[in-house]
């Protein structure tokens, strides 16, 4: 319907799409197709998994839906919906933790297919298994330096959109931030120490 | 001094190194694609709960409705009872008294002003309960007792023949003074002996 529109997310109040979409139902339309990856981003790098992630977009623009006629007073649409999808995505979490369920460490993550086959294999090897280091390493952090590193990880999401979504000033963030990079530099150094000691 | 410069410039390239990886990895980390066809599926999945929530507005406004006519019902209910009772019940000799309040007589006694206690919530709802029990306050002290059978029997006698109940009433009391007299008189004699 409204595909011929560009509008940059966060660069336009919902008002000025309003004004281009006319109705409410092309507003979420323009949102959809402007905010899905982040959206989508932003709940993976809670759950770690594509089905949950997947679902708690869904969940997220059907909130979305439910506000009605209060979109119109939405100033900053991205980080608004940043700030939704990161309390989808907590919720779930939460949710899955008290019912005991882990989720399933899928591995069709399509970063991860599109290795590149000219890729030497003990490279590829390597890069998983560091990665699956710094999952871990990034799981054990405390919350309060986990949540902004994992949504500074996000190349949209800037240190004020981070602050705004966890509602915690930018200063922080950034202190937030520097500290868990520091632990986790630290806490892999000391493991390739390690792993070239033996 | 040199040396030092050295380790310096190693221990940043290292750092540098590091700082590199990390970047690296922390991007990889975070560097996942949805499936696709995303946003289809979200807004096909929008379009159904559109049409559910339109639904469910229906369903919520009929709802509503129901809801305020029983309440409706229910107060007109309760204001009715109310009437009718208050009817049954008011007592227009009752004197108006402030809840919670009870004058303590006994300091009459002693001399010193009356002393008045005020109930605390509970005791005023207990108060209220007993009266509610009690039923509405008489206006003679002590209250009548229901009548005997006799006393009915008389009662019917008098409202048939108010006449002959009202001459025998008046033979009875000059029957009573005459007796009275006579035992006076009887007393006096005997005093003057």
């Amino acid at each position: 319907m409204n595909e011929g529109t560009r509008l940059v997310a966060g660069e336009a109040t919902l008002t000025e799409v309003l004004t281009v979409a006319h109705s409410q139902e092309g507003v979420i339309e323009i949102l959809v197709r402007q905010n899905t990856r982040l959206v989508y981003r932003i709940a993976y790098a809670v759950l770690r998994s594509h089905h949950d992630a997947e679902d708690a977009t869904q969940e997220t623009f059907v909130r979305v839906l439910r506000y009605g006629n209060k979109l119109a007073g939405v100033d900053d649409p991205k980080t608004w919906l940043a700030r939704i999808a990161w309390r989808v995505a907590v919720d779930r979490r939460k949710r899955q933790t008290r019912r005991g369920e882990v989720p399933l460490d899928d591995r069709e993550n399509p970063v991860e297919e599109a290795v590149s086959s000219e890729a030497r294999a003990d490279e590829t090897l390597q890069r998983n298994e560091v990665s699956a280091v710094l999952e871990s390493l990034i799981a054990a952090l405390p919350k309060k330096l986990r949540e902004p590193l994992i949504l500074s990880t996000l190349e949209e999401m800037s240190p004020y959109d981070v602050a705004v979504t966890l509602g915690i000033s930018e200063a922080a963030v950034r202190s937030r931030v520097f500290r868990a990079r520091q632990i986790l530099r630290e806490k892999l150094t000391g493991l390739t120490a390690q792993s070239h000691g033996r | 001094m040199a040396d030092h410069e050295g380790w310096q410039q190693n221990a940043g390239h290292r750092g540098d190194a590091q700082d590199r990886g990390l970047d690296a990895a922390l991007a990889k980390y975070a560097a996942v694609e949805p499936r696709t066809g995303l946003e289809e599926r979200v807004l096909a999945n929008l379009r159904g709960e559109r049409e559910q929530l339109g639904t469910r507005s229906w369903w919520a406004w009929i709802a509503v409705g129901a809801l305020a006519a029983v309440v409706v019902v229910v107060a007109a209910m309760l204001s009715w009872r109310h009437a009718n009772y208050a009817g049954k019940h008011d007592s227009p000799t009752e004197a108006p008294r402030v809840a919670g309040t009870q004058v303590v007589r006994n300091s009459e006694m002693n001399g010193t002003a009356p002393r008045t206690r005020t109930l605390g919530k509970r005791s005023s709802v207990h108060l209220r309960r007993t009266e509610n029990a009690a039923g509405p306050k008489l206006d003679v002290f002590p209250s009548p007792l229901p009548m005997s059978e006799q006393e009915k029997m008389l009662a019917s006698y008098v409202s048939e023949y108010p006449k002959e109940a009202a001459l025998i009433a008046q033979l009875r009391t000059e029957a009573l003074q005459r007796e009275i007299e006579e035992e006076m008189r009887a007393d006096e004699t005997n005093s003057a002996r």
